[in-house]
């Protein structure tokens, strides 16, 4: 369909990993133009972005590098079309309908929208446990990024601890990049998987690339353990040991059978987020997800609870890369359905195979979730001397009193003991309290730290004026 | 011909010690590259290293050319820039 010369329809979208570029690329193959706003210098999201240093790519794994290209290729394919802001950080609605902050280059600035794409993605939860602040200990997902893209091997040895399909992966990918896997210690039960081959079946190649996985490492000579999980990090002033155990069917780890692994690196993985400050900051409705914390409602399409708003990928529901794709297409469509830009008849013969694909990714993702689903054990692993809070240095005890003196929710606990009030507004820590206050006090809503504005953090030499040099 | 042309380096500063950085490089991967891994100071006395690698968590903030709270896992390195780890941003007390 040609779009009418004169339109000025053109979506704003934030975030540019799988679900906002593949938002945009749907835009451009039929014929419009977007705006994909994102924090790095690339497309791609943590996932599927290109190494800013040339010639690292060649060093990623063939998948990864498979997809770094077809996203290039894509996107030399319908540049005119799609107008990247990169290095530009998303604050927040300000003054004036439908205008965001933004901060890029240290200047502020403001972009106003006509219809936008919320594609802000997930991040790995933060399990707090003795030591886990020491430097060396990561996220799985930050150590492959540093591998991936950053070219550089952060530790010598290590151990990946957690749960779900993301240890296994990354233990190849690491194990590639002439790190020494010491162990890879999944606290879901093999049982508890088993009994999902029914839904693991709905994606078949996920499933052998799991396979895959566990055959390399068994190869390798690194052992996998299932049922077993963290218990502590030791280090003076750096990570240097990592003791894991058994745990029960609580994840209670039964410390008697503990090990001890000398590993310089360790990468914990206990599930993953959805970012939803600016989806609550827009005002949208939330649901919230055991699994993937506070979610913009949407309809099947991706429409948000406001018009003119969709959101798609990890987002809404942490899915999977596979998913994100598809759902940016879908809500791309849904947005040029709703703008009169494209016919019912063909919108549904566009979206119908990706809801078919997009349903059966899920079963397939779900199918992981009674596995990998946290246990009340994880919530005993911080001593009184635990931090929780990186950013305000809040040990567990200060929770712990702010709980004897009465503290009920999310906002109150943030007010006396300050979690939450820190440069990462709460990313960190806040699930984490959350859960662990409904689990010592019995309540059920224990409300959310509310997200503000800005959402990064901004310098005041960012508000002068216009075109003005430091 | 046949070769790939060698990535372009830059002169940067870790500290006060002169060293090069391939461009495109992050200031973490740099850091790391050279073995500073406890490169964050907070105004409360913790000293922290990278955590989640993608910029959520602010666990990496360094000094650049002057400014505090830049996460070492987003910036890009640049020619003559000045890296300082371990900086608090808040100054020390006379009085202690």
């Amino acid at each position: 369909m040609t779009p009418a010369p004169s339109t000025t329809l053109c979506p704003t979208i934030i975030g540019g990993g799988p679900a906002g570029f593949h938002a945009a690329v749907q835009f451009a193959e039929l014929g419009w133009r977007s705006r994909v706003i994102d924090e790095s210098p690339a497309f791609g999201g943590a996932i599927y972005r290109a190494p800013s240093q040339p010639g690292l790519e060649q060093s990623m794994d063939a998948k990864t590098q498979g997809k770094v290209a077809s996203y290039r290729a894509l996107y030399a394919r319908h540049e005119e079309q799609i107008e990247f802001l990169g290095g530009t950080q998303l604050l927040g609605p300000v003054d004036g309908a439908k205008t965001l902050g933004i901060l890029s280059q240290g200047h502020f600035s403001s972009l106003t929208y006509d219809h936008l794409l919320v594609c802000t993605g997930c991040f790995e939860r933060a399990q707090p446990f003795p030591g886990w602040t020491l430097p060396g200990v990561m996220t799985v997902g930050g150590l492959q990024l540093l591998v991936k893209q950053g070219g550089v091997r952060p530790c010598d040895s290590a151990v990946l601890v957690g749960t779900g399909p993301l240890l296994l992966i990354a233990a190849r990918q690491l194990h590639n990049a002439g790190i020494e896997i010491q162990g890879v210690f999944e606290s879901g039960r093999r049982l508890d998987l088993l009994k999902r081959i029914p839904g693991l079946l709905h994606g078949v190649d996920l499933l052998a690339e799991g396979m895959g996985c566990l055959a390399f490492l068994r190869q390798k000579g690194i052992p996998v353990h299932f049922g077993w999980g963290i218990v502590e990090a030791r280090g003076d002033g750096e990570l240097s040991e990592v003791v894991v155990a058994p745990y029960d069917r609580q994840w209670r780890p039964i410390r008697e059978r503990a090990k001890s692994f000398q590993v310089s690196g360790a990468g914990i993985e206990y599930g993953f987020e959805s970012r939803s400050e600016l989806t609550r900051l827009l005002g949208l409705e939330h649901i919230e997800d055991e699994e993937s914390g506070s979610l913009p409602m949407s309809d099947p399409w991706g429409r948000a609870s406001k018009p003119g708003i969709y959101v798609a990928g990890d987002g809404v529901g942490v899915d999977g890369a596979q998913v994100a794709e598809l759902q940016g297409r879908l809500a791309a469509l849904a947005c040029l359905l709703d703008a009169g830009a494209l016919e019912e008849q063909e919108a549904h013969r566009l979206v119908s195979p990706l809801r078919r694909q997009i349903q059966r990714r899920q079963t397939f993702r779900r199918a992981f979730f009674d596995f990998s689903r946290r246990r009340r054990g994880l919530l005993e692993l911080p001593s009184d001397d635990t931090l929780i809070c990186r950013c305000e240095a809040v040990e567990r005890r200060q929770i712990d009193q702010a709980i004897e003196q009465g503290a009920r929710d999310l906002t109150t606990l943030k007010m006396v003991t300050r979690i939450g009030m820190g440069d990462c507004q709460g990313k960190m820590c806040g699930s984490f309290c959350a859960q662990y206050l409904r689990y010592k006090t019995g309540t059920r809503d224990v409300g959310h730290l509310s997200a503000r504005f800005p959402l990064a953090p901004l310098p005041f030499s960012a508000l002068a004026g216009q075109g003005e040099d430091r | 011909m046949d070769e790939l042309p060698p990535t372009a380096v830059h002169p940067v500063s870790i500290d006060g010690r002169q060293t090069e950085a391939a461009d495109g490089e992050t200031v973490l991967a740099l850091l790391l590259a050279h073995g500073h891994r406890a490169i964050c100071s907070t105004d409360r006395g913790q000293t922290y290293g990278a955590f989640c690698g993608m910029g959520v968590c602010y666990s990496c903030c360094v000094r650049v050319d002057g400014i505090s709270r830049q996460r070492a896992c987003q910036v890009l390195v640049s020619p003559g820039m000045q890296i300082e780890t371990r900086q608090h941003e808040l100054a020390e007390s006379p009085a202690e």
